[in-house]
């Protein structure tokens, strides 16, 4: 331990006066190396795809790319027309309806549109098979008895009623499929801005609706516009806040200015190395922003806050600098790498939006510890940065000494209550449930939330799609087979969740009837597979523009899929529903058919489950590796497994706290954990070096040391604890809800750790160093 | 005798420079659509027998084989009839397709279903519509119209080392699924070597290549291959002609709705 604490303090103590002495260079060396990090910032663009948050290997979505390879991409912008008074069947309404249908065919990249207005209705007239457009031309809406007749076939047709038009005629959907590439961010962009266009034009003309936008594109869309909002308000504040509570803490304007300088160019260096990564930014990995200035500013408020108090204590300014630089630079580095390790165990994750957010915070962590130990002492050199030396009595006998004292008088009774009540709100964990309600994952000011809200109380917001197999080719047209999707289409309409069902078994039971001069008894499966082959090559012919059959069975008629469009509901009850379905189709199948999952919102009911799966191995991984680390510096086995100890337990008390505040977790929180180790393990590391090194080098006793300890890292602790804490809590200001949970979630593992160390330190420490005493 | 074919060349290349002098693009847009239709004018009738394969995105094909026989129609103002066939999948074995195309309107369309024995008029305007599930639309398939068109000759290039003439071709349908078509045709034979199609958006989003010409006697000649890919679906059809018959006297009550059943 002396060794190393002693070499990494000279090679410190090198650093520091050789960036003392030729200060302009140092300055020029760390910037121009800033620069190089930071010149990939140009690479940096906001991601336009929501499916970034899926790894490459995550089974859904493999499952889910498949199915879009077989049934046809599932990306869409949907028009949600709600007039402000009465229903849609007004003329003036079927008409904005006829406009939004005729825009929206010209929406980049599209490859069908839905609508009332051109849906394709289709009838017997003796032997004559009629399919047309409820309305084609826009001068039939002003026929006698349009409205009525376009209620009656808009309530009776299953296609139609509530998928199309709400119940009641409340409200009505345009639905546009895009076949973009969703890897191309400013496509996606590009179509959700020409659907507002529309929108807006369409707003103009028709005063007396409203319109809203939906869909997965818009969803999409949402993501880049919450990350930029979260950037353009989150930033701003967080300076504001490190600016206010550097003043308070190192009491100077210019060492405040140093310590900024330190966090704007880490947070360049840190944000520019995730454009050389060619990283696409998420409202996730906007967080880095954050995350970096806080812990930049932690690592210099340790040191100026260390030269404060030399100068206070009456040592000159550059002496005082060398000083402050050489004691901090062993437990700034090892905090740098304990916290950087991790961030870099975010890589764990399943979902890459977070080995974004890791890997641009380690590195922002590792370029502000090489700024703190070069670049913020010669900075301080030069600026006028002045300390005015205290008298005699005020420099001893800090408040945290003080504090120190009190804890270590009472050590035995601050351990165990301590670890009573940590005991207590740990055993509270399994009352945590993994659950999201995806489409709050934007603040209520944010468009697609205001969309959904606005929908919900007209139509399902979500799909969950549900391929039926029939385990071999050309089966599906199988009567008992089409009998069962039949009958599971039936079972999904009775749950209280599901707004609607397209299923292919009504497009059949409607093509019996129709050919069979619209006879109501036909309105039924054919019970001969022929004549459905033959019924379905009917269908194709008469199908328009846009759609094909394979949107609902696959091209070797093998699968069909079941879209159960579902109103708003949480990861919990959309599971619960789809395991429901799948077991109705095991009991009830007469064919032996099963059912898969899969749709873009249900991706979203798997990710928490996959991210806490993958995070806890990263955390393990951090863990022992925190453990070797902690082992190797300070040279003892028992100071790493205590900093596991102290800093493990914080975080699950925290995870016991959220149980009884929140009761929920969603996908981001998985992430928490590793990330408040890596952060508070820095107070372990504080303390338990400056215990070290006074027992070692001033040759103190155990409770002189833990004094002195309290005393000299003490404050920098305090001081840390309130940025870190403000900084994470000012991410749970975020839009973005994920960010919202893990800021505060961190914020409070962090506040624990803190009083966590304090009070069980002294105590813990007393047998550890009884133990050496004894052996010594 | 051998150093006299570039002199001919070059006069008749100089000869059909001619007319474009006076010409708009326009005129000279339908002059080169009108003598690659009229090409195989006087056909009477012929009789395709295809093998379509569909692929869909994530890589699965199928296969239909499929007969059209066509009647020509000697004006240009009135479209063709023809029949379809279906021989498999064996499901659809029988069913037959009729259809009296018409150039600015809706096609007539009967279909004959055996398993329900009956013949089905079917009334729809979705010519655009994909025929039976391939990214061909029925108006694609058919014979190419000359009046179903406005046209505009955009500029001479070349395609696999083919002189060709690009022209612009704007639907005059109403409810085409197209805004307008960029049609290659060769300089040489008169083919169309390939159409790309621009949807409502006005984005070209599937393209047709036709290769493998063969010729039927005089000018007649006929893709032995067909290729159309739909570039946003990621989606492609292949049409390859297994034997084409021409001249053959097909009798006018052939084309009627009541003689599909007899098929």
């Amino acid at each position: 331990m002396a060794q190393i604490t002693l070499s990494v303090e000279n090679l410190g103590k090198t650093l520091a006066e050789f960036s003392v002495k030729r200060a302009w260079l140092t300055i020029f060396m760390c910037i121009a190396l800033v620069i190089a990090g930071g010149y990939g910032g140009k690479n940096l663009g906001f991601s336009g795809d929501y499916q970034i948050f899926f790894g490459d290997e995550n089974p859904e979505l493999q499952i889910f790319l498949d199915f879009e390879a077989t049934y046809g991409k599932a990306d869409n912008i949907s028009f949600v027309v709600i007039p402000k008074e009465g229903d849609i069947y007004q003329p003036r309404v079927i008409e904005a309806i006829h406009d939004i249908t005729t825009k929206a065919w010209r929406l980049p990249f599209v490859s069908r549109v839905d609508s009332l207005t051109n849906f394709q209705h289709t009838y017997a007239e003796g032997d004559d098979l009629i399919v047309e457009d409820l309305i084609f031309e826009k001068s039939e809406i002003a026929q006698p008895g349009q409205m009525e007749r376009l209620q009656r076939i808009a309530e009776n047709e299953p296609l139609l009623h509530e998928f199309i038009t709400a119940s009641n005629g409340t409200a009505t959907i345009i639905n546009a499929v895009l076949q973009v590439d969703r890897k191309i961010a400013e496509d996606v962009l590009g179509a959700a801005q020409a659907a507002r266009d529309i929108q807006a034009e369409i707003l103009e003309q028709y005063p007396s609706i409203d319109i809203k936008l939906t869909g997965a594109s818009m969803l999409s869309s949402a993501f880049s516009e919450v990350a930029m909002q979260d950037s353009a308000t989150l930033i701003p504040a967080m300076y504001l806040l490190i600016t206010v509570v550097m003043l308070l803490v190192l009491r100077s304007l210019w060492a405040t200015v140093a310590g900024l300088l330190i966090v704007i160019l880490s947070t360049i260096f840190g944000m520019g190395f995730g454009g050389w990564l060619s990283i696409e930014l998420t409202p996730i990995s906007v967080g880095a922003s954050t995350i970096i200035l806080t812990i930049a500013i932690a690592d210099a408020v340790h040191i100026i806050a260390a030269m404060r108090q030399k100068m206070q204590r009456g040592l000159e300014k550059l002496p005082a600098i060398v000083e402050a630089t050489a004691t901090n630079t062993f437990p700034v580095t090892l905090t740098s790498i304990t916290t950087a390790i991790g961030f870099l165990s975010l890589n764990f994750s399943d979902s890459p939006p977070f080995h974004h957010l890791g890997n641009m915070a380690a590195a922002g962590i590792f370029m502000a510890w090489i700024l703190s130990i070069t670049f913020l002492p010669a900075v301080l050199t030069l600026l006028p940065v002045k300390y005015e030396v205290l008298p005699k009595d005020k420099q001893n006998g800090s408040v945290m000494k003080s504090l120190g004292a009190a804890i270590l008088r009472r050590r035995y009774a601050a351990f165990i209550l301590t670890a009573a009540t940590c005991a207590v709100a740990i055993s509270l964990i399994p009352r945590l449930e993994f659950n999201d309600v995806w489409s709050k994952y934007f603040d209520e000011n944010i468009k697609i939330r205001q969309a959904i809200d606005a929908t919900r109380p007209h139509f399902g917001t979500d799909n969950i799609e549900f391929v039926i197999d029939s385990s071999a080719p050309q089966n599906v047209l199988e009567p008992v087979f089409l009998q069962d999707v039949k009958a599971f289409s039936e079972w999904l309409r009775m749950q209280p969740e599901v707004a609607h069902v397209y299923s292919v078994s009504d497009i059949m039971k409607r093509l019996n009837k129709n050919l069979n001069e619209d006879k109501p008894d036909f309105y039924d499966i054919p019970d001969n597979r022929k004549l459905a082959s033959q019924y379905l090559l009917v269908y194709e012919l008469s199908l328009p523009y846009g759609l094909d059959l394979n949107d609902r069975i696959d091209i070797d008629r093998q699968r069909t899929r079941v879209t159960a469009t579902i109103r708003d509901t949480s990861t919990v009850e959309a599971r619960t529903l789809i395991k429901n379905a799948t077991d109705w189709m095991e009991k009830n199948s007469q064919f032996g058919a099963t059912v898969s999952p899969t749709g873009n919102t249900t991706l979203f009911n798997y990710i928490a489950d996959r991210n806490v799966q993958a995070m806890f191995e990263g955390g393990l991984v951090l863990i022992v590796a925190i453990f070797i680390i902690m082992t190797v510096f300070f040279r003892s086995a028992g100071i790493g497994l205590l900093s596991i100890i102290l800093n493990a337990i914080p975080v699950f008390v925290a995870f016991g706290i959220w149980a009884v505040v929140s009761g929920t977790v969603g996908f981001s929180i998985a992430a928490v954990g590793a990330v408040a180790i890596g952060l508070v393990i820095d107070y372990t590391v504080h303390l338990v070096s400056k215990f070290m090194s006074a027992r070692r080098h001033y040759g103190k006793n155990n409770q002189e040391s833990i004094l002195y300890a309290f005393d000299t890292a003490g404050t920098a602790i305090v001081a840390t604890t309130a940025i870190l804490t403000a900084g994470f809590a000012l991410l749970a200001t975020s839009a973005f809800k994920p960010n919202t949970d893990m800021g505060l979630l961190t914020a409070i593992a962090i506040m624990l750790a803190m009083v966590i160390n304090f009070l069980i330190m002294p105590g813990l420490l007393s047998f550890n160093s009884k133990e050496k005493e004894n052996r010594l | 005798m051998k150093t006299l074919i570039p002199l001919i060349v070059m006069v008749s290349a100089l000869a059909l420079s001619i007319p474009t002098v006076a010409e708009t693009p326009q005129e000279k847009g339908f002059r080169i659509a009108a003598k690659s239709d009229r090409m195989d004018r006087g056909f009477g009738s012929s009789i395709a027998q295809l093998e379509m394969t569909l692929k869909n995105a994530a890589g699965q094909t199928t296969t239909r084989t499929l007969e059209i026989k066509t009647q020509e129609k000697p004006n240009e103002d009135v479209g063709d009839k023809s029949v379809t066939l279906f021989f498999t999948p064996p499901d659809v074995e029988g069913t037959a397709l009729l259809s009296h195309a018409k150039i600015l309107d809706s096609d007539d369309q009967w279909l004959y279903l055996p398993e329900l024995a009956r013949v089905k008029r079917i009334s729809s305007s979705n010519k655009s519509g994909p025929f039976v599930g391939s990214e061909f639309a029925f108006e694609d398939l058919t014979a190419a119209e000359l009046g179903k068109y406005s046209y505009e000759w955009l500029e001479e290039t070349t395609l696999d080392g083919m002189a060709v003439d690009k022209i612009k071709q704007t639907p005059r349908y109403k409810r085409s699924g197209y805004t307008y078509l960029i049609a290659y045709i060769d300089q040489d034979i008169s083919q169309l070597r390939k159409i790309e199609f621009y949807n409502r958006g006005a984005t070209h989003f599937k393209t047709l290549t036709q290769s493998e010409f063969k010729n039927y006697g005089g000018t007649i000649y006929r893709p032995m291959m067909q290729e159309m890919n739909n570039h946003l679906t990621g989606k492609s059809t292949t049409l390859r002609a297994k034997s084409y018959k021409f001249g053959i006297d097909l009798d006018d009550n052939e084309f009627k709705p009541s003689a599909l059943s007899q098929l």
